[in-house]
């Protein structure tokens, strides 16, 4: 098969892709039995529905990438590279070390995004490097019909600090974005994800984060589809005082469909996390979050709280909102709250009494509702992004 | 040429003729009757469940009750082809008897929108000095500035804060819907204090209470007493004292008796 992307691979990325290849022919497709795909079948996230030879050996599609890379991270020794650029430079070796063993190949899916991703970014912060500014990464797949498959690869060196935002526009056709972010010991890391998408489009993203020892780590996904989204966010604390912070939301509308979901992983103890996540759904629209804690067995003292609420804007749109627990050790603390809930037309009422019109109504209860995420954003300009959507959005309705 | 005007009568601001209302196909006012002229101030008194807040909101155009018969005009205008933003711009203000919170909006935020909306949009800077102001004059801290709208209010606050808006806002017609229940001494007083000076602006006040109190501050023009979704009596400032002593029953017995005499 031929799989290579780049020019100049490297024989550990030409190894890793042939595994890769043959577990995402081998591997059967996961359908709705399987329950991280019981909302969105894998199927629904490939061109012609099944992961082939064809598929893995399509030619590159042209991903258009922009990177803003702050003064402030260039002057700290933080690195920002295209994917084959890195892979041609003196990270590679880092890259060897990293790539693929954070987010794992175990179904055919991240399997083919291993096989056959062609664009993407490395971000490597040294150990100590503090930066306040966010490094942003841009994407925006081309080619209606085919697959766009892109990875980042974040390393955060211990007690460094940094925030990674990446931008993901799938117009229409497929996306796959696949992300692993390493935090070392005492680091403190931000990164958030924004999904956008025109109504043919299909996107399936995945984070995965190792979090070390009293490292920190916030993960914000931001949804606002017009087509499909499957997304995950799966962090797995591997060092004690570890801590993260998962904050997110979506937005749909008209028959666009997003589906969430977080995975909080304490494989060790006297860790911590929050999810905090809002979901507002109008129209004939979809959204999904499920949201499952694990505590390992050993991870006694660990910390794990869940709050997911789905606002519905019209007896139409449908949303899930469904938390899940493997709590395997006694000496925890966990709780969770999820609610589904329709616009409360009395606050309507009270808001149009006092001169607003309804979608002027409508727009402050939802932006009200995602408050507890927008407050909690990395950079005020996101929560603008957000609103300007919300409002354009409940304007049009 | 206008009769009324020839007469010095100024024209009713708002005029609720034999208005029939249901809600979830449960009839709650049964023919009300009654009429504001500009500047007056009415007091509506009546057992829980009589169809005052009923009357409150349909004036205001809450969707949910449907209009059975009967009319309601504003400034003369047919005010059930107006929804709910329109009144609300034309100058009709509810002081809700149970005060909605809008969890996640800020109360200074709220209410720069609300400004807005009535097309009195103000630079931020003077808004913060007519807030602070409007926050001084009620009791309540600038600290409720960010706090979000009646959201862990007491119910107190909340009252102070629907006065608030009512100032803000400046209406024409104010409907206060018990906005003195639930007020301890010196906030019964500074919400009096604040429905003064709407009065002294010339504000029409439809003020719903069950209580004689408010009315020693707040000096009505007519005492209205609904019964059965209905104006059962109307009177002087007097009918209130009266009612305190009497009792409801008594509004009864007199109904009955007037339906007889009338029958
Ligand atoms: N959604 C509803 N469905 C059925 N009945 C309702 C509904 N809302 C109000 N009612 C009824 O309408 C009647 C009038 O209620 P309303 O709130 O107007 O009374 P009120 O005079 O304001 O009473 P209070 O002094 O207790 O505030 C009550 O019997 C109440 O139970
Ligand atoms: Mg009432």
């Amino acid at each position: 098969m031929t799989l290579q992307r780049f020019e100049n691979e490297p024989a550990f990325l030409a190894d890793l892709r042939a595994d890769a290849a043959v577990r995402a022919l081998d591997l059967p497709l996961p359908d709705r039995a399987t329950h991280r795909f019981r909302f969105t079948e894998a199927a629904a996230l490939l061109p012609g529905g099944a992961c082939t030879r064809e598929l893995l050996e399509a030619p590159v599609v042209a991903v258009d990438a922009s990177f803003d890379v702050p003064d402030e991270a260039v002057a700290a020794g933080v690195r920002v590279l295209p994917f084959g650029q890195a892979l041609a430079s003196d990270l590679a070796a880092r890259i060897g070390e990293s790539l693929g063993e954070v987010s794992g190949m175990d179904d055919a899916l991240l399997a083919a995004n291993l096989a056959m991703f062609s664009a993407g970014a490395v971000v490597v912060v040294p150990d100590g490097a503090r930066v306040e500014a966010p490094i942003v990464l841009r994407f925006r797949t081309g080619d209606g019909g085919r697959l766009s498959a892109l990875r980042t690869l974040v390393l955060v060196g211990a007690q460094a600090k940094a925030t990674v935002i990446e931008e993901l526009d799938v117009p229409a056709g497929f996306g796959a974005a696949v992300t692993e972010v390493v935090l070392g010991p005492g680091a403190t890391a931000t990164h958030a994800r924004l999904e956008s998408g025109g109504p043919g489009g299909v996107a399936f993203t995945r984070a995965a984060y190792q979090v070390d020892r009293d490292a920190s780590l916030q993960h914000v996904h931001i949804l606002m589809p017009e087509g499909l989204v499957k997304v995950e966010a799966a962090p797995v604390i591997r060092g004690p005082g570890g801590r993260v912070e998962g904050l997110g939301m979506a937005f749909t509308a008209g028959r666009a469909r997003a589906d969430f979901r977080a995975v909080e992983d304490h494989a060790v103890g006297d860790s911590e996390s929050r999810v905090t996540w809002r979901a507002v759904a109008a129209d004939r629209s979809r959204s999904i979050f499920t949201g499952l804690l694990r505590i390992a067995p050993g991870a006694a003292r660990s910390q794990a709280f869940e709050e997911a609420r789905s606002l519905l804007l019209s007896k139409h749109a449908v949303a899930e909102t469904i938390p899940e627990l493997e709590i395997l050790n006694h000496d925890v603390r966990c709780t969770h709250g999820a609610a589904v809930a329709p616009v409360d037309e009395e606050a309507v009422f009270f808001l149009r009494s006092r001169g607003l019109t309804r979608s002027d109504a409508y727009a402050m209860l939802v932006e009200g509702f995602v408050e507890p995420v927008l407050s909690g954003l990395p950079v005020a300009a996101m929560a603008d992004r957000v609103r300007d959507r919300l409002r354009t959005a409940l304007a049009a309705a | 040429m206008n009769h009324e005007t020839n007469t010095g009568v100024a024209a009713p601001i708002l005029e609720v003729l034999g208005l029939r209302a249901s809600i979830s196909g449960k009839p709650i006012l049964n023919g009300v009757d009654l009429v504001v002229r500009p500047g007056e101030v009415h007091a509506i008194m009546g057992r829980n469940g009589s169809g005052k807040s009923t009357l409150s909101n349909v004036v205001m155009g809450h969707p949910a009750y449907v209009v059975d018969g009967g009319e309601i005009r504003y400034q003369g205008r047919d005010l059930l082809r107006m929804d709910v933003t329109e009144r609300a711009r034309a100058g009709i203000f509810l002081a809700f008897q149970y005060p909605v919170a809008i969890p996640g909006v800020g109360v200074a935020q709220f209410l720069r929108s609300a400004l807005r909306a009535m097309g009195r949009e103000v630079p931020a800077r003077e808004f913060r000095k007519q807030l602070s102001a409007a926050f001084a004059d009620l009791g309540i801290p600038d600290s409720f500035a960010t706090r979000h709208v009646n959201d862990g209010f007491s119910g107190g606050e909340k009252k102070r804060l629907e006065i608030l808006q009512m100032l803000l806002l400046q209406p024409k017609l104010a409907l206060l819907d018990e906005t003195d229940s639930g007020l301890d001494i010196d906030a019964l007083r500074t919400v009096a204090a604040g429905i003064n000076r709407a009065i002294a602006q010339g504000v029409s006040v439809v003020l719903v209470t069950h209580y004689q109190r408010i009315l020693e501050y707040v000096r009505p023009d007519h005492v209205h007493v609904f019964l059965d979704g209905r104006v059962a009596m109307s009177g002087g400032p007097e009918l209130a004292t009266q009612l305190e002593s009497r009792g409801y029953e008594w509004v009864e017995a007199d109904a009955v008796a007037s339906q007889a005499v009338s029958a």
